[in-house]
């Protein structure tokens, strides 16, 4: 009996693009597998172009995979017909990048929010829903009349608790999130982290967290998974891949991790001449 | 990957009361009161319609005469102070017969725009939203009527199922309904993408309810902007058709009617023509300004193009 | 003492809005001296990029700029419109974020930088040719000859901010301002267009000013630090004594809420969010997310800008408490 939440077995995700000189296949995902169990944090890192967002897509079946399997609680979803996934979309729920973008303009945040619970059928009842609302906006550190405001009417971060609330609201085995820290302010990115890692403990979620962020994903997450050009290069625990990194791509990307003080910039400098690698 | 901030565009837009820049703002109904409040040509297009409707309403309770009294001694008489329009060559008073013609103007142009938005509407839902196999389908229909010049197919359309003020409706509806369909589906395209639908597919709304909840509320800005304007165009094609006698038949009044009877007095009576191609002119007039100046608030790409007017 | 390339007094920047007047920059002083690096810090609502664009002459029409700006001895405000464009434009070059948007999709890489050499120097098309060449060769694109007739969309992101910075330099600036220029970048390529600027900077001797939210960017490449909050500087020092001895508490918070790799305990997060331009704060503006509140006036009373060490400046109360509590630290 394994608690494991996700695994995915050789997973490709191609998409045939159009080209000048003929129909060419792009593959974003080029044969990728992990496992993420109950209770804990993967951490998917890479750069733009490497498939981490594709990747975190395909488990939610936003995209479909070319090859390879995603099994989620141990249920094989790859190929479930479009009827089944209404389900899927319940056990795994996502964050995304623009919390701004990723609100309907015209809906109330407390409408955004109920929206899960309401697919779901997981409240009888305009006012147990609306209770539930206030739960989930309680949990995430915004005041309950924040319900009946609307999306502008939100600090970026604010909008961010809002996304995370409706993505708790659907009672998911997994979240996907997909870059949730990039669009907030510096000040604000550490409120959001520590708010993450507290629900995690409270009540025992699961999380991909997908990051180009090397500093914030070593804060987040219990393992790491490497990935460029749509593979995974390096998968271990946070620890061993930040200190003692076994694949070249892995220590050119913490090579690359601009300097803590000005001084250890300099170092940087004195010792390769420049300060990274070209 | 994007920014944490967008610095100055962000500080002056929020500064300005605007959503933050790169997102269109949502218009309110006070934002649609407030531009058009601060528009006098909308404005005035805005009372002229209300006037149109109170008369097509209660024209016949308005107008000093009815449409077919005869005032024998007084035909094809000027403006005076009996008839202030003239009277026509039966001796029919012009002023009386324009308020009358008001109701199956308007009447004609409303229930047939209202056909081809709903019709429009539903096709471009259903192009923009499923695409592929539905979408070259339905567009392909919709590129084939666009092909005929509005008025040929509208004539088209009637000669095939009998000239009448019905059958003028469904020709006029019919050639109205591309354009709602290629408006509503440019709009459903660019909102599919927009990431709140991605979060309602990945929360797993059924596509029905996408639709209506999250797609539907953010297209009806172009819509309502063309069924202003689509309205008016409407009123010049049913006079066009009334005037070639395959619309409003007599002795019914209406206003491309009273131009074909104007056609033999020209000369001797001015005004049998002036006022009702007056009446067609303001009308159309009116609901072009009222059109232009709910885009200005409604559509969103022209929103942002005020908003990035005022960025470096 | 050597004349500051470009210096600030007294910038204040204030747009008039449907929902009050907003001070947007509120009395900033700036100045960058021949060859060095000026890094402005800040968030959104802070003024950084107000203050750029308000100094240089490219806010929008609506928005209200008061202050003292000289570039080169030339005061910049005194100046028509059509005058102050020619200046402008032969002497500053600016790197703006969003490469895509600031690049025209439909001229050549080549063109597009050559445009400005070509007006601005009156030169001819050959030259500018050869020049904008010669500058892709400099930024670091590979055959240059030929990617000069290429365009925008056929670069990669990393490459796209080369040619902005090739297009930058094109007339030989003696400043060149950057506002979040990597922040949209991976962190290698981020690393390779930092690298790039601080070489070029040295070969050339321009002056920049880099406008940025990221720290670990600043202590990469400046030499002197500005932090803003609220539109105004509220910490000015030079970089090593900003990271070794930080004293407004603001920055105090910045430094140490970022993560640490290695060390996964809760993040000492900043709570709350920076103030809205339309409603600022009386006394400091960073009062209601302050944990240190070393003082009753803190509140009421806006602090003056204080010398608290060599070069250092700050905007708080706290630094007299600072001085008597020696090496105490913002929890």
């Amino acid at each position: 009996m394994s608690d494991v939440v996700a695994a995915v077995e050789d997973l490709h995700v191609r998409f045939p693009v159009r080209t000048a000189s003929g129909k060419r296949e792009v593959r974003a995902v080029d044969g990728v597998s992990f496992e993420i169990t109950h209770g804990e944090t993967l951490g998917l890192v890479g750069e733009s172009g490497s498939g981490k967002s594709t990747t975190g897509l395909a488990l939610l079946r936003l995209v479909n995979p070319s090859a390879g399997t995603v099994r989620i609680l141990g249920e094989d979803v790859t190929s479930w017909p479009r009827r089944r996934l209404r389900a899927l979309r319940r056990q795994v729920a996502m964050v995304f990048q623009d919390p701004q973008s990723s609100l309907d303009p015209r809906h109330s945040i407390g409408s955004s929010i109920e929206e899960p619970i309401r697919v779901h059928r997981l409240r009888d009842g305009t006012s147990a829903r609306r209770a539930r609302v206030r739960e989930l906006l309680e949990q995430v550190g915004l005041p309950a009349d924040a319900a009946a405001r609307h999306p502008h009417e939100l600090s970026g971060g604010q909008r961010q608790r809002v996304g995370i609330a409706r993505a708790l609201a659907g009672e998911p085995d997994l979240i996907v999130l997909d870059e949730p820290l990039s669009s907030l302010d510096v000040s604000v990115q550490a409120q959001i982290m520590n708010l993450l890692r507290q629900l995690q403990d409270d009540l025992g979620l699961t999380y991909l967290f997908i990051s180009h962020d090397l500093a914030a994903v070593a804060h987040m997450s219990d393992r790491v998974a490497v990935m460029t050009s749509g593979r995974i290069v390096e998968t271990g625990p946070a620890v061993d891949i930040y200190s003692r990194p076994k694949h070249d791509y892995t220590r050119a990307l913490l090579a690359a991790i601009p300097p803590d003080t000005p001084a250890e910039a300099r170092g940087r400098r004195a010792n390769t001449g420049h300060r990274s690698p070209a | 990957m994007t920014t944490s901030s967008t610095g100055f565009s962000e500080t002056v837009a929020v500064a300005a009361g605007n959503a933050p820049a790169g997102r269109p703002s949502v218009a309110s109904a006070r934002d649609v009161a407030r531009v058009l409040l601060r528009r006098p040509l909308a404005l005035g297009g805005l009372v002229w319609i209300g006037l149109m409707v109170v008369l097509a309403l209660f024209g016949t309770l308005i107008a000093p005469s009815g449409e077919n009294d005869v005032d024998v001694p007084h035909m094809l008489q000027g403006p005076s102070g009996l008839h202030w329009f003239g009277t026509d060559e039966l001796g029919r008073d012009v002023l009386s017969r324009v308020i009358i013609a008001a109701q199956p103007s308007l009447e004609v142009s409303v229930v047939s725009v209202g056909f081809a938005l709903v019709a429009g509407v539903l096709l471009g839902l259903l192009a923009g939203y499923y695409g592929r196999f539905a979408d070259s389908l339905i567009m392909r229909c919709m590129d084939i009527l666009f092909a005929f010049p509005v008025m040929l197919l509208a004539i088209a359309i009637v000669a095939v199922l009998g000239a009448g003020i019905g059958n003028a409706m469904i020709a006029i509806a019919v050639v109205y309904t591309p354009i709602f369909a290629r408006i509503t589906r440019a709009s459903v395209l660019s909102v599919r993408e927009d990431v709140y639908v991605r979060a309602a597919v990945s929360i797993g709304v059924p596509d029905r309810e996408i639709i209506t909840r999250h797609i539907l509320p953010n297209v009806a800005g172009p819509v309502i902007v063309q069924t202003s304007l689509s309205l008016g165009f409407a009123i010049l094609t049913e006079a066009a058709l009334s005037f070639l006698g395959l619309g409003v038949q007599p002795p019914q009044p209406s206003w491309g009617g009273m131009l074909y009877e104007a056609q033999g007095f020209m000369q001797q009576a001015w005004w049998m023509a002036v006022f009702p191609g007056l009446a067609i002119v303001l009308t159309v007039l009116s609901f072009n300004l009222v059109g232009d100046a709910l885009r200005d608030v409604l559509d969103p790409r022209r929103r942002t193009q005020l908003e990035a007017a005022a960025r470096p | 003492m050597t004349e500051p390339v470009f210096s600030v007094r007294d910038l204040r920047v204030s747009v008039r809005t449907r929902r009050g007047l907003a001070s947007i920059v509120n009395g900033v002083d700036l100045t960058v001296d021949p060859g060095r690096t000026l890094a402005v810090v800040g968030e959104s609502g802070s003024g950084k990029s107000m203050t750029m664009l308000a100094a240089t002459g490219l806010t929008p029409p609506g928005v209200d700029v008061d202050g003292s700006v000289r570039l080169l001895g030339t005061d910049l405000r005194t100046m028509r419109d059509r005058q102050l464009r020619a200046f402008r434009g032969r002497h500053v070059g600016f790197v703006f974020q969003d490469p895509l948007s600031s690049l025209n999709p439909l001229m050549t890489v080549g063109r597009q930088i050559g445009e400005a050499y070509q007006l601005l120097q009156g030169r001819s098309r050959a030259d500018a040719r050869r020049r904008s060449i010669e500058l892709l060769d400099q930024v670091g694109i590979p055959e240059p000859g030929q990617r000069a007739d290429s365009y925008p969309h056929q670069f990669s992101g990393g490459m796209q901010q080369r040619v902005m910075i090739a297009m930058a330099l094109a007339c030989e600036p003696e400043l060149i301002i950057a506002d979040e220029a990597t922040t949209a970048l991976d962190v290698t390529i981020q690393a390779q267009v930092i690298d790039l600027v601080t070489q070029l900077q040295a070969k050339l001797g321009t002056s920049v000013i880099w406008i940025t939210h990221d720290l670990s960017v600043v202590a990469g490449l400046a030499d002197q630090v500005a932090v803003l909050y609220g539109g105004r500087i509220v910490e000015h020092a030079p970089v090593d004594e900003l990271f070794e001895r930080p004293v407004h508490p603001y920055t105090r918070a910045l430094l140490a809420a970022r993560p640490r790799i290695g060390d996964r305990s809760p993040l000492a997060a900043i709570p709350g969010s920076p103030p809205s331009p339309l409603q600022p704060p009386p006394g400091c503006a960073f009062y209601p997310r302050c944990s240190v509140r070393a003082d009753a006036r803190c509140a009421t009373e806006l602090p003056p800008l204080a010398p608290v060490g060599p070069g250092h400046w700050a905007r708080t109360f706290y630094a007299d408490v600072a001085d008597a509590v020696a090496g105490g630290s913002v929890s």
